[in-house]
């Protein structure tokens, strides 16, 4: 008796032991971990910045995610993709990220739905008008939201899941969507672990494009900057708050106090994104008659920039990876017959896979830009980023600039300009331009505070003052998105270049390799599952039943045999 | 010890029990994935991949892995067989990890034909081979995990009566309370900040994150803690009979 009682104290001690031992062993391992992503895209592999990010949160971040309720397939996808990322965010950040999903559209009563849905509005989450296709063939309207909502230590920040680019197929859109999500929700961290915003001046008053020409960057800047109009008018203070400064197709004379000041603003540490045509095309002359006259732009700003390292030709480069526009090839007097010919004059410019800003970038398309050069000036690291492709040429200004050029193209052998660089990266200690002409009164005024010399600092030179545009609907004054070309139905790659320079020159370049981020969409054949979609139903029900059937009677017949010996 | 593994295997695949399992298994996820119009339905999502496997799976192994164990112990102990059985030249542990074992092959076997799926839908894509080969391999494993830890369960319930409809039942309901239960607890905010906590103590928070191809060494830490403490509850059940 005792010896029995004896065995189930130790098999009990035993089992305490090893199950104490057992939660131990997953105690460690919670801090000792490695993730092993065998998606082919690593889809949920997080940048090493997010995952840092995402370690040093100390306090509970709360997501609201709204895209929740009966909806199509696609969106279901976002919605677990979406899961899957806050679950992939929250491996890293020792459990403090928490998530709930919500349907907006859960309460059956529509006084309450829709008060529920004017609440979303005004925080800024606008709905998505879904048509979702019913059993019986028809289709119904349905609201969704799809956004995100994140709170951390008292402040909170939107997020957009979907992706809305007019022009692309929903499919594509979602997955563009999918692709974008770490991005999207590292960006939104951002701003909420760090609320200090820098600010960003778009330079105006020397015919610079319009607040409506660059609305949309504006409005994507908005969400990590402040962003602002700024004017100089001769005021000394005039670019005192700004770290970076945007400076998007002049196309008048800048004064040399104008420029003076933004020389200073350089030399005390100030970003510049110069975005220039040093060529002047007449589009409305273009489009009436067909033929305008490229010729050299004066900005007074040569001087400068050649100063700081880089020089913008005044030629206009052609290149055979170009858009394309519409022309009428109708005889005079019939009915228009639109069509799309390639115009040489909007070189579509693939990416530079060696450098962080253009790596994984789509093609960036421009419009009648000038070729760059670098000039040598001591202590300054000159980076292309931007180039056209091997089929480029030149035409020096004036040169004339003919619709003509569609119905007589040019040999292929006359695009023997390869590689034109169309933008690049200075960085260094840049010399002020006034140095050799230092008047005493200036150097030693201290409201001036003179510097001959700027810390180290950065500045982007882009030879085409469109690459920043956003076309504008026609029809409703809106703006389009950055990059979108109406006659292709395309979205470049404009937005996200522009963003990364920004990035690149305030520093924030953990958030670039998030952006060129991509994921293969991933389909099955609609037309081959309409026509065979029986013959494969049947394949995946029936088969693999049969073959256990088989391997069955096989092992059946071989016992029988063995045993009936 | 591979000798009792052997006879294991092959009693259950020499039974029509054992085929028949199977075969609802296949059917079930077989009709879920490709005929049912439901969102598990590959086709009506249009979307090229095995996800809906990997989600109806664990509910029809809910039901599919209790019924491939509920013998293994309760029959031996009803038949007397089990007597026979521990005077073996093994060990307590030993006999288990075979029963184990066995059940694991199984579980494998019946997984082995839903590899047609992946045929298919490699073929049925637009272009043809456009799958996450990696990542599916990545949730395969997951569901090995699952079942894996299962399998532990349905023994642990079959050692503890000689009743095989109670070992089955109460091997269900131990399966859906570890895969599910726990996270059921921790959406209904009782516990507050251990919420998260008991969220990790089951098995779907796990399962989730493998099922889509990423194997965290955390998660395959707690599938095989899970195992080796329901193998551990078996053992000490059998040894309770010198109590």
């Amino acid at each position: 008796m005792t010896q029995k009682r004896g065995n189930k104290k130790r098999d009990i001690i035993w089992l305490v032991l090893s199950i104490a031992i057992v939660v131990l062993c997953n105690f460690i391992g919670s801090f000792v971990f490695h993730r092993f992503d065998l998606t082919s895209e690593k889809r949920y592999t997080l940048s090493d910045d997010t995952k840092k990010m995402m370690e040093s949160v100390n306090d509970i971040v709360y997501v609201k995610v709204y895209l929740d309720g009966d909806f199509p397939s696609g969106f279901k996808r976002l919605k677990s993709e979406t899961k899957e990322m806050l679950d992939e965010f929250r491996a890293y950040s020792h459990g403090n990220v928490q998530y709930e999903f919500i349907n907006p559209s859960a309460n059956p009563d529509t006084k309450v739905r829709d008060a529920f849905y004017r609440q979303l509005y005004n925080q800024g989450l606008t709905p998505t008008n879904l048509q979702v296709k019913d059993d019986n063939g028809g289709s119904s309207e349905q609201v969704i939201f799809p956004w995100a909502v994140i709170s951390y230590k008292g402040q909170s920040a939107p997020v957009q899941l979907l992706q809305n680019d007019p022009g692309v197929p929903p499919d594509e859109a979602l997955n563009n969507s999918v692709q974008k999500l770490e991005y999207d929700f590292a960006s939104a961290m951002r701003i909420l672990k760090n609320p200090v915003r820098r600010e960003v001046g778009f330079l105006y008053g020397h015919g610079e494009l319009d607040s409506l020409r660059v609305a949309d960057i504006t409005n994507t800047l908005n969400d990590f900057y402040v962003t602002k109009r700024v004017k100089i008018e001769g005021r000394l203070k005039s670019l005192q708050d700004i770290g970076l400064l945007i400076i998007a197709n002049p196309d008048t004379i800048i004064n040399e106090k104008d420029k003076f000041i933004i020389d200073q603003f350089v030399m005390h540490g100030g970003k510049i994104l110069w975005l220039v045509n040093s060529v002047y095309t007449n589009m409305d002359s273009l489009h009436h008659s067909g033929i305008t006259m490229g010729l050299p732009r004066e900005l007074n700003l040569n001087d400068m920039l050649f100063n700081y390292g880089a020089r913008i030709n005044t030629d206009i480069v052609q290149d055979m990876q170009c858009s394309m526009i519409p022309i009428n090839k109708a005889f005079r007097g019939s009915p228009p017959d639109w069509q799309l010919v390639p115009w040489v004059y909007t070189p579509l410019v693939g990416n530079n896979p060696q450098n962080i800003i253009t790596k994984n970038l789509d093609l960036i398309e421009f419009n009648f830009a000038s070729s760059l050069d670098t000039i040598g000036s001591e202590g300054i690291k000159k980076t292309f980023l931007l180039r056209t492709s091997k089929y480029s040429r030149l035409a020096e200004t004036p040169t004339r600039v003919s619709l003509g050029i569609v119905e007589y193209p040019l040999a292929m052998q006359q695009f023997d300009k390869p590689f034109q660089p169309l933008a690049v990266l200075l960085e260094g200690k840049f010399k002020s331009l006034y140095t050799n002409r230092d008047i005493p009164k200036i150097v030693n005024d201290k409201e001036i505070d003179y510097k001959y010399q700027s810390p180290e600092t950065k500045m982007i030179v882009i030879a085409d003052g469109n690459v920043i545009k956003n076309e504008v609907q026609q029809s409703t004054g809106r703006a389009l998105p950055l990059g979108y070309d109406f006659y292709t139905n395309r979205t470049y790659g404009n937005k996200n270049f522009i963003l990364n320079c920004i990035n690149y020159l305030t520093g924030d370049e953990s958030l670039i390799p998030l952006r060129g981020r991509e994921i293969k969409l991933r389909l099955l054949d609609k037309k081959k599952i309409a026509n065979e979609r029986l013959q494969w139903q049947i394949i995946n029900t029936v088969l693999p039943s049969l073959l256990i059937i088989i391997y069955g009677m096989i092992q059946f017949f071989v016992r029988k045999r063995k045993y009936s010996l | 010890m591979f000798t009792l593994l052997k006879k294991e295997i092959s009693s259950f695949l020499n039974s029509w029990i054992g085929y028949l399992t199977i075969l609802v298994f296949l059917l079930a996820v077989g009709l879920f994935m490709w005929v049912l119009p439901m969102d598990s339905n590959v086709l009506e999502s249009g979307f090229s991949s095995l996800d809906a496997l990997f989600i109806v799976a664990p509910w029809v192994f809910l039901f599919l892995i209790p019924a491939i164990t509920m013998r293994s112990f309760a029959d031996e102990r009803k038949g007397r067989t089990i007597e026979l059985l521990l005077t073996q030249p093994l060990s307590d542990l030993q006999i288990i990890l075979a029963k184990y074992a066995a059940g694991l092959f199984l579980v494998v076997f019946s997984l082995l034909p839903t590899l047609i799926y992946y045929y298919s839908v490699s073929r049925l894509g637009n272009p043809p081979r456009n799958i996450d080969t990696g990542g599916m391999w990545g949730s395969y494993i997951g569901l090995l995990f699952l079942g894996a830890a299962f399998v532990a369960i349905g023994i642990f319930a079959s050692s503890v009566t000689e009743n095989q409809v109670i070992a089955f039942i109460l091997a269900v309901l131990l399966c859906l309370f570890f895969y599910y239960g726990f996270e059921f607890i921790s959406t209904a905010h009782i516990f507050g900040k251990v919420d998260n906590f008991i969220l990790a103590l089951g098995i779907n928070a796990h399962y989730a994150s493998m099922s889509r191809g990423v194997i965290d060494t955390r998660d395959v830490l707690y599938y095989l803690s899970l195992i080796g403490i329901f193998i551990l509850l078996t053992k000490t059940v059998l040894e309770s009979r010198k109590w």
